[in-house]
């Protein structure tokens, strides 16, 4: 058996797109906003950088789940792609949730067994 | 501060994505760049211009990944209708295999009147057409149905074969007040209902099948690249 501390890339896509549909929920955010609201929410445990954030959020802009659109800030130097969570979103987010608890519960459960 | 727009651009390369939308991408992770810089220059970072672009540890890839996602997936909608009459097809392929295996079996005597029937049942272009239009438009629904009811339950095999068993009592309901009002004899009605229920659950079940496929996969032309 193989020791391979890396988790399984469908695992790490899956939590991925929990994270980005989560923090629209509350509110909608351009890129650097949700890398940073992320990374506040979990007290810095999940992180995300360019590399890991833009393909993410541009296959759930493909995929309808969410819609990015270019605001011109009175503020900013500059516009900026702000994202907002699209009603398809909204109702992929509730069984990914369900779906992720569950899978944490198990866990749990196995973590309990194995420390006995 | 360094130029970020002219950095990105440069460090992202070549892409087959069209200008504009190259451009955007450029714009929107040079200005992801510029906060993430202007961040730790606040907290007095020794290097902020390494620890920002450390983020990128393999540019190529990165160009790779997002060509890949933005190219290579159709939108919702178009998948939603090519999966669609897609579904409307295999649907009506199997509806007609089956009625021509019956016929094989069961009434042989009947087979060589079959092209002459056809020729007198096509007298219009419209009618010769409206049953495989009625199909398509009827595929492109029920994956529609699909995409909501995935939302709810798992997307794959049992959630399009729940689509399919919905979209053909939907489609049997329709069928069964014409055939009330005297539209369509009662015989033709029972018959038509029977053989399509396997036909519509199997072109649900593939037109989902692709359905799911186009979403994750790129075209083979990007995975070739």
């Amino acid at each position: 058996m193989t020791n391979n501390h890396k988790p399984p890339s469908s695992l790490k896509r899956g939590s991925a797109e929990l994270a980005i549909l989560a923090v629209l929920a509350e509110a909608p955010l351009h890129g650097y906003q949700i890398a940073k609201r992320i990374r506040q929410q979990t007290a810095g445990v999940v992180s995300f950088d360019v590399a890991s954030l833009y393909p993410v959020l541009y296959a759930l802009e493909s995929r309808g789940l969410v819609k990015g659109e270019w605001e011109e800030s009175a503020t900013a130097r500059r516009r900026r792609r702000c994202y907002h969570l699209t009603p398809e979103g909204r109702r992929r987010l509730k069984p990914l949730r369900r779906e992720w608890r569950d899978f944490f519960r198990a866990l749990n459960r196995l973590a309990r067994l194995a420390d006995a | 501060m360094p130029d970020w727009k002219h950095l990105v651009s440069e460090r992202l390369g070549r892409t087959r994505l069209p200008p504009e939308e190259r451009e955007e991408v450029v714009e929107e992770i040079a200005l992801h760049f510029e906060e993430c810089y202007d961040e730790l220059c606040e907290v007095g970072s020794p290097d902020p211009e390494g620890y920002t672009l450390a983020q990128v540890p393999d540019w190529k890839a990165l160009g790779r990944k997002i060509q890949r996602v933005k190219e290579g997936l159709m939108s919702k909608r178009i998948r939603v209708v090519v999966c669609g009459m897609l579904t409307g097809a295999l649907a009506g392929v199997v509806a007609v295999a089956m009625n021509l295996v019956g016929l094989l079996f069961f009434s042989t005597d009947l087979l060589p009147d079959i092209p002459a029937a056809i020729g007198r049942a096509s007298p219009a272009t419209l009618d010769r057409w409206m049953g495989p239009i009625m199909a398509m438009a009827g595929g492109v629904w029920t994956i529609w149905l699909y995409t909501l009811m995935r939302s709810s339950h798992r997307p794959g095999t049992k959630t399009s074969a729940m689509t399919g068993l919905a979209a053909w009592i939907v489609g049997v309901l329709g069928a069964a007040y014409f055939s009330s009002l005297g539209h369509i004899p009662l015989n033709v009605f029972l018959g038509a209902a029977l053989l399509s229920l396997p036909a519509w659950l199997a072109g649900t079940m593939a037109g989902a099948l692709l359905y799911e496929a186009s979403e994750r996969k790129p075209s083979p032309a990007l995975t070739a690249a």
